[in-house]
């Protein structure tokens, strides 16, 4: 369980948003919506501690994360999975490799069971073919799966999106939303969706934040939200819908 | 101010990479494929700097010095003390501020504005021991190399300069360089190549890991990396004379 | 091959270990593989020398100084390696010299004869020669005031001069001048109207001087024995020369030892009694004789040569 408590963030003058409060309760999915810079990645990278507040406290596991020591918030880390916007494969290295890195870093498996993890981890996203390609030869959905391979490979307890479906064709963006969905049900995981694409969410999200106008505007369940009618949800939810129909 | 707010970020980056320089095993094997990068890769560019650089000291020198009260061993004596105590150090230094500095600085940009950074960060990486110490390391490790590579190479292109063009026989030109050879000069010379290792990889690596705002935010933290380098090496070419001579 | 990273930075940092290390043996001078004769020599101060400086045997570079330091009796002790095949004998000397006006200061080691050969360690002797910069520069002070002063008299001189020639007296002099032009142009028609003459003049003077020659040349002989007897002669008188000498300094000790009242003589001379004796005698005999004017039978009558008269 992951309890945000009235967090507010700026950048020098520029305010983030403030008051921010909700539970990410365990198992569910929980999207994240709102309009570009609306400040959602900021809030993703706040719940593993990349960023600290200004105010407010994240707490997961009784303990409020921007009080632990680099250390420890480096093994909170651990527990996070994340897939980043531009999937942040590192360059330098292949397909493998980049799977391969955080059981290479952080577990003392043999080189057999490394690659054993590695190729189930790539089988899960479809992508064992590509194993030993360069990732600058890798197209952007190819990209995303082998970081969700990468996200993945430590068994997280939590994995987060960051924007999983921006950039992509909707047929690869409903492979990433079944991706999503799978991993949440077969592994259990609880899952912290960004994102603006609204096909997504109602594919996948149990759970919806909606950041507008420097603040949590609507939190609630996604049947709460299909018969919402707060004013500024319901023109965003209305404007991809329409986005969606063209 | 912005000044200050600078060298405080860039103090608490060299800070944090001083604590996790002690988490060898995070940066074992980048520091290793740093020190090729650094060192062994620069060596052909550093071969070709000395050899010209003490070439051309050499001709400039004897027409300077072309006088028949002046023995020409004076020219060994200038081109090599020039060499040891400056030229290897600073010149390398400048070329490797434009071919190191700029190829980390763009490195670490790339891998900022890219997330990688944060990825790292994210998988519960200490991305300054996983990407500053290795690069700082290298530079610090691999600069005393390059300088002696730097000098070899330039004692050998003022010999060869003078003998070719027939205004300074070796033999003459060994016995001034020998004349005035002091040890001191060396430990100098290495002491600012330690020096300005630092200074180009530490530049470099702060200017790329704060870097911000997509290509072109690398490409100007790259040139300022390239140009802040020169800039300080030149400052600290002139403190540590100012100190130590 | 494909390297690893790890073999290459030990390649690259193995390479610039070893070249470094042959490189500061190559410029400190010394043997790069082997080791060098270390030996040392002090001197009263070691200007110009200094780690690195060359040393030489007979003009051949044989090694280098690699250290100089103060001794506690205040003089300079400077190590030199030299190589191992020159063998330098014990008695050998080191001088601190400069080969040139311009040349740095080098150290010189000049042979000595011994048969035993130095070793590492061993000590020879030093010696600092000062060369003809230090000496000028030493002599330079006064130098310079000699000629400072020099200049300032010279000043004077001029000044006085100026002073002296007023308008007046430049006139006088330009008159001088012109006098002397005068004469010297007669002395020149002079010359010109008796060129023969003096030619004349200057052969028979060579003339002279050729006969004279002929004439020396014929009498070589008796000239030669004229000089051996002048040397002879010349040596006899130092002989003489010497006796009298010997004989001045016996005469010396003579009086001497008159004044100083030894023997009979210099009692004579300086015992005041014995002067006195012989005054008080004198008058005696006077007494004496004049009784005996006065009356000669008184004394002589019993002496019958004397009744003869």
């Amino acid at each position: 369980m992951i309890e945000i408590k009235n967090l507010k963030k700026s950048f020098g003058d520029l305010l983030v948003w403030e008051g921010v409060s909700f539970t990410i309760e365990e198992g569910d999915i929980t999207a994240i919506i709102g309009r570009s810079g609306c400040g959602k990645s900021v809030l993703l990278k706040h719940i593993n501690a990349l960023l600290t507040p200004d105010e407010g406290e994240i707490i997961i596991d009784e303990k409020n994360i921007f009080d632990l020591d680099y250390v420890d918030k480096r093994l909170l880390r651990q527990k996070f999975g994340v897939l980043f916007q531009g999937s942040a494969l590192f360059d330098s290295i292949n397909t493998f490799e980049n799977v391969a890195f955080p059981l290479r870093y952080f577990t003392n498996q043999n080189e057999e069971e490394i690659h054993e993890n590695v190729m189930r981890a790539l089988r899960y996203v479809n992508l064992e073919n590509a194993a030993q390609q360069e990732t600058a030869e890798l197209s952007g959905g190819m990209r995303k799966r082998v970081g969700l391979a990468r996200a993945i490979i430590l068994e997280p307890k939590y994995i987060m999106y960051d924007e999983p479906t921006s950039g992509l064709d909707p047929q690869t963006a409903d492979e990433i939303n079944g991706l999503i969905l799978d991993m949440a049900r077969q592994f259990d995981v609880t899952s912290i969706v960004v994102t603006h694409d609204m096909h997504s969410v109602l594919e996948v999200a149990d759970k919806v934040a909606f950041l507008d106008q420097q603040k949590l505007s609507w939190f609630g369940t996604i049947d709460e939200m299909k018969q919402s009618n707060q004013k500024d949800l319901v023109n965003f939810i209305t404007a991809s819908e329409y986005q969606i129909k063209q | 101010m912005r000044v200050f707010k600078e060298l405080g970020k860039y103090s608490s980056l060299l800070y944090q990479g001083l604590r996790s320089s002690t988490e060898f095993s995070t940066y074992r094997k980048n520091l290793f494929q740093e020190l090729v990068k650094v060192g062994y890769d620069s060596v052909p560019i550093i071969i070709l700097v000395g050899i010209f650089t003490g070439s051309v000291m050499t001709l400039q020198s004897a027409y300077q010095l072309e006088s028949a009260f002046i023995p020409l061993s004076t020219i060994g004596a200038i081109v090599s003390q020039s060499i040891l105590i400056e030229l290897a150090a600073v010149i390398s230094g400048l070329v490797l501020a434009g071919k190191v500095g700029a190829r980390v600085a763009t490195e670490l940009g790339t891998m900022r504005v890219s997330e990688q950074i944060d990825a790292l960060e994210s998988m519960g990486f200490n991305s300054v021991s996983f990407l500053v110490v290795p690069r700082v390391l290298a530079g610090i490790l691999m600069f005393p190399v390059i300088y002696i590579v730097a000098s070899v190479c330039g004692l050998a292109g003022g010999v060869a300069a003078g003998y070719f063009s027939g205004q300074v026989p070796p033999a003459d030109f060994l016995e001034g360089a020998r004349m005035y050879f002091y040890p001191w000069d060396v430990a100098f010379g290495v002491v600012k190549s330690f020096v300005f290792g630092f200074i180009i990889t530490s530049i470099a690596c702060y200017k790329g890991y704060f870097a911000t705002g997509g290509a072109e935010g690398v490409g100007n933290s790259t040139t300022q990396a390239t140009v802040l380098g020169c800039i300080y090496i030149l400052l600290a070419d002139f403190i540590l004379a100012a100190l130590l001579l | 091959m494909k390297l690893s990273n790890e073999a290459k930075v030990g390649i690259t940092v193995f390479l610039a270990v070893v070249v470094a290390i042959i490189g500061f043996r190559f410029m400190r001078d010394v043997p790069i593989f082997g080791t060098s004769l270390n030996i040392s020599s002090t001197f009263e101060k070691a200007d110009g020398i200094s780690n690195g400086s060359l040393v030489y045997i007979k003009g051949v570079r044989v090694g280098s100084v690699n250290s100089v330091q103060l001794t506690p009796e205040n003089n300079v002790q400077v190590g030199m390696s030299i190589d191992t095949d020159v063998n330098i004998p014990e008695d050998s000397r080191a001088n601190l010299t400069s080969l040139g006006i311009v040349e740095g200061k080098s150290i010189v080691i000049e042979m000595g004869s011994s048969s035993q050969f130095v070793e590492t360690g061993d000590e020879i002797a030093g010696t600092y020669a000062q060369t003809i910069m230090e000496t000028l520069g030493d002599q330079g002070e006064q130098l310079g005031s000699d000629v400072s002063n020099s200049i300032n008299e010279l000043n004077q001189f001029l000044r006085q001069l100026n002073e002296t020639v007023d308008d007046e007296t430049r006139g006088k002099l330009d008159e001088t001048l012109s006098n002397l032009l005068d004469s010297s142009e007669r002395v020149a028609n002079l010359l010109e109207e008796k060129r023969g003459d003096i030619d004349l003049a200057i052969e028979s003077g060579s003339r002279v001087i050729s006969q004279l020659d002929t004439l020396a040349t014929n009498n070589r002989p008796k000239v030669d024995s004229l000089m051996t007897s002048l040397e002879e002669n010349v040596r006899e008188l130092s002989v003489v020369r010497e006796e009298l000498e010997t004989a001045s300094a016996s005469l010396n000790q003579l009086l001497d030892k008159l004044n100083n009242g030894e023997g009979t003589m210099g009692k004579l001379i300086n015992d005041p009694s014995v002067y006195e004796n012989l005054d008080s005698l004198t008058i005696e005999l006077n007494k004496l004789v004049k009784g005996i004017n006065e009356d000669p039978g008184k004394y002589l009558k019993h002496m019958s040569i004397i009744e003869v008269f």
